[in-house]
């Protein structure tokens, strides 16, 4: 065994964005699972964690740069004449 | 605006020729998420313009300096980073840094609440309050968190193109990212707490 104790909250917590990651290595990641398992606070600080980037993360595709300020950023760049060649 | 043009694709010869319409390309590739990292990372529209112009005027300018060690995108976002920076940085003095919250002197990392939220409906999380308290948590974070969290969060960059572009170690970005990460979770834990039925608890 390579982790003879069980592992405690704050272990949890100092790995917590490699283990949401998924960027934790596999032996390291069951012996912090088997603490998750049976502790209700860090399944909350996790799940709460996640859906936190998550929802950080839903808006991303609906952000465009409007139509004028794309019109505007052509000219700034002197490739307003280009524009139309597509 | 949103075509599928891939940045690196472009003919990195003919952008260093100054090539209008391997330029135009570009521009047409990168100008979108540079406009959204810049628009997160300043909160104004016109900020965000403004800095989106500069970027790629730079790039524009400087383009010979990019060896193509790295995607054209991450240079791209390095340049707008650091434009925003120095647009922050002449708007509002120096700002005093809020991480020792978090994370204790003696190195404990402390969540500060424990609510579970995530069971809140559907309805709740895409409401216009909602997004609109989600852009104050990411405002509200430091400069240096923010710019890592919407990096590697957000924009999806991997941890080393992100610590690249901000041209620290990973192991920098990897503790920003945390602090980061952690704050806004606070932030949203309180706005949602309030959001909770009594009884529940
Ligand atoms: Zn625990």
């Amino acid at each position: 065994m390579k982790h003879p104790h069980p592992a405690s909250c704050q272990e949890v917590l100092w790995q917590i964005n490699a283990y949401i990651d998924g960027e934790l290595d596999p032996d390291l990641c069951s012996h912090l699972e088997a603490h998750i398992e049976n502790c209700p606070d860090c399944q909350i600080v996790i799940n709460t964690l996640k859906k936190t980037i998550q929802l950080c993360q839903d808006d991303r595709d609906t952000i465009a740069l409007p139509p004028e300020a794309w019109d505007r950023l052509l000219v700034s760049l002197g490739l307003n004449d280009e524009d139309d060649k597509e | 605006m949103t075509n599928q043009i891939i940045s690196d694709a472009i003919d990195l010869a003919a952008l260093r020729r100054k090539d209008k319409d391997a330029f135009t390309q570009l521009v047409k590739a990168d100008s979108g998420k540079i406009y959204r990292l810049a628009l997160k990372m300043l909160a104004n529209e016109q900020d965000a313009e403004d800095v989106l112009q500069e970027t790629f005027i730079k790039a524009y300018k400087n383009i010979e300096t990019f060896e193509g060690r790295s995607k054209i995108s991450t240079w791209l976002y390095r340049i707008a980073v650091n434009e925003a920076l120095m647009l922050i940085r002449k708007r509002k003095p120096a700002q005093v840094d809020l991480d020792a919250e978090i994370i204790t002197e003696s190195g404990e990392f402390v969540p500060r609440q424990i609510v579970d939220w995530c069971c809140l409906p559907e309805e709740e999380f895409v409401r216009s309050e909602t997004r609109q308290v989600i852009n104050l948590g990411i405002k509200s974070l430091s400069d240096a968190n923010r710019a890592a969290f919407l990096l590697r969060d957000v924009e999806g960059l991997s941890t080393r193109e992100a610590a690249e572009v901000l041209q620290i170690s990973e192991s920098a970005l990897k503790v920003r990212l945390m602090r980061a990460r952690l704050e806004l979770r606070e932030f949203l834990t309180e706005y949602f707490s309030g959001k909770m039925p009594e009884v529940a608890q």
